[in-house]
């Protein structure tokens, strides 16, 4: 079929994307902002994509004011800072960890302006590995309002639930805080958010020190790993506002029994 | 002469590619919902849907919408996905019956449920009590989300309008008489129909068969309570929402199994500590194989029923 050979070139060469490298200095996901997301957040530091910097989704955006998003970069070791960006919100900026004392991991919720890449960037030394996906999503989040009007529990502003668990070689800490995370951009709300939250341990050593940005979904979740402190039987939270409340709890530390190993693996019979 | 033969040639691939251009961009084509009726009872047609999520290749065909000829005209149960569907539908109806459509039930708020009654006259539609003020606070929300999700089927679709409340008790129309049973669980109304004169049960939602049920809007505990209530009812065949239509009570068994798992792993994962994305990851049992969807479904249900946990069951801690 002689009349299709000037075509021939295009059936026979592979798509670039598919061949897009999982570690270098391309961005595998595409994105027209990447550079200036880099400029402004990474400095002047080199930055690499590497696929130890796991970004977890959702399969599907089920509510845009509350992405589950997890952050796992263990496979690096340790780190000194991880960053939380997305290209296309209006606040590219999520999230701030700094794991003095604790594993490169970090589960939240954000809110979503639309379909963006999610990134983390971990910094080890003066290297940023980055890692990301794109998450699909509609309008609404940061400055859309929202369906039902937004119902803040003014009563039990700054209550702080969590716990914590023993794993393997560290601990594990969930909480959650009644408190808004109010963008500014709502007519009528202005900024209202937890901007700083520490973890430290009973003798005050910072174990995790945080900083929240306005995609953080309202009543902050969190799970973090932060490593079992040498003394103590509790970890104290302090977390402060942009009106500079300051609210601080104290989370008892389990012993370590190898608590975590044992019921997880009696929960296989219960189903 | 050779430089001749290469440009003839050449014209004759331009040709030939200009006359497959019209058949190429398939995708210009108008969108058309294959409607496929399946009579599951004398004078009764169940148009099944599609066991899987709402995407833009199914434009939300995705629930069971079934009607049912009378000596007064056509009565739909549900509407489907979208005004396109429900145009579709609507001509089916009349095709089947050779009657006009006279009443539409509405089971509950879903999208791929009711946004095709915008087809239907206002006043052949029918929903529970609160239906027609959920709609109108929630319905804008309903169709943006589906509009985003499904594309161009949705084209022309708004939020239907209600005209008639469907209350407990028997509605007789020619000569079937269909007994409306209010529940709830699925989402915060729920409409059931028993047509007595057939023993046909319409649970809606409420039932899933061989599909892994869905849980934005639902309430486990009063799910199960509605199941009970299902089950006393003797039926001769059951229409689920989603899945094949059957005697017996495999859908009301399986669904209330499934709920249970989704909550004891959901339970489970809370309390090992694990966050939305690692309690989706976890295993799901050998038995859930059988249900389209499963996996997604059951991430979907970390996300609508994990973070009520979260703000319950977390320790309150005191201030240091």
């Amino acid at each position: 079929m002689p009349f299709l050979s000037p075509f021939r070139p295009f059936i026979d060469r592979p798509l670039a994307r598919a061949a897009a490298p999982s570690s270098g200095s391309r961005d595998p996901l595409d994105s027209p902002l990447w550079p200036i997301m880099a400029e402004r957040y990474l400095g002047r530091r080199r930055a690499v994509f590497d696929d130890a910097v796991q970004v977890v989704l959702p399969p599907v955006t089920e509510d845009q004011t509350q992405v589950p998003v997890t952050v796992d970069a263990r496979a690096l070791g340790s780190a000194d800072e991880v960053l939380v960006i997305a290209d296309l919100n209006p606040f590219p900026l999520t999230l701030r960890l700094e794991p003095v004392a604790a594993k490169p991991f970090v589960a939240f919720r954000m809110k979503i302006e639309q379909g963006t890449p999610i990134r983390a960037a971990v910094r080890r030394g003066d290297v940023w590995h980055v890692g990301g996906r794109y998450l699909d999503a509609a309008g609404g989040g940061c400055s859309v309002p929202p369906v039902v009007e937004k119902k803040v529990d003014w009563k039990s502003l700054g209550e702080t639930r969590a716990r914590v668990w023993s794993e393997a070689d560290d601990l594990r800490l969930r909480l959650r805080m009644t408190h808004p995370m109010d963008t500014g951009m709502l007519a009528n709300i202005p900024l209202f958010l937890i901007e700083e939250l520490s973890v430290a341990d009973a003798a005050g050593a910072v174990l995790a020190r945080l900083t929240l940005q306005e995609p953080v979904a309202d009543n902050p979740t969190l799970t973090l790993l932060p490593d079992r402190p040498a003394a103590g039987e509790a970890l104290t939270l302090k977390a402060r506002n942009t009106n500079g409340t300051v609210f601080t709890a104290r989370v008892p530390i389990p012993p370590n029994t190898a608590s975590a190993a044992a019921p997880a693996a009696g929960q296989k019979g219960r189903l | 002469m050779r430089e001749t033969t290469l440009t003839r040639r050449a014209g004759l691939a331009l040709g030939l590619c200009a006359t497959a251009l019209p058949w190429l961009p398939a995708e210009a084509a108008p969108l058309a919902y294959p409607l496929a009726p399946v009579e599951i009872a004398p004078r009764v047609w169940t148009i099944y849907g599609a066991p899987e999520p709402i995407t833009r290749a199914n434009g939300g065909a995705i629930a069971n919408i079934t009607v049912l000829d009378t000596s007064d005209g056509a009565v739909l149960i549900d509407a489907g996905p979208s005004h396109r569907y429900g145009t579709a539908l609507k001509a089916l109806a009349e095709r089947l019956t050779g009657k006009p459509v006279v009443r539409v039930y509405l089971t509950h708020i879903h999208a791929d449920h009711v946004l095709g009654a915008t087809a239907f006259a206002p006043g052949t539609v029918s929903g529970g009590p609160a239906l027609r003020g959920d709609l109108k606070r929630a319905g804008t929300d309903l169709t943006n989300g589906m509009y985003r999700v499904a594309g161009d089927w949705m084209r022309g679709t708004g939020v239907p309008e209600p005209g008639r409340v469907a209350e407990a008790g028997v509605e007789i129309i020619g000569e079937r008489r269909f007994r409306i049973l209010p529940l709830a669980g699925h989402t915060r109304e729920d409409l059931c129909l028993f047509e007595e004169s057939s023993g046909l049960l319409f649970p809606g939602d409420l039932v899933f068969l061989d599909r892994a049920a869905t849980t934005p809007d639902a309430d486990p505990e009063r799910w199960r309570g509605a199941l009970a209530s299902l089950a006393e009812i003797d039926h001769r065949l059951l229409i689920p929402g989603h899945g094949p239509v059957e005697a017996g009570r495999r859908g009301i068994d399986q669904t209330r199994r499934w709920l249970d798992t989704v909550e004891a792993r959901i339970g489970d994962g809370f309390s090992h500590g694990l966050d939305v994305t690692e309690l989706m990851e976890t295993p799901l049992p050998d038995w859930t194989a059988g249900l389209a969807v499963a996996r997604y479904e059951f991430a979907r249900s970390v996300m609508h029923l994990l973070p009520a946990l979260e703000r319950r069951d977390l320790p309150r801690l005191t201030p240091a």
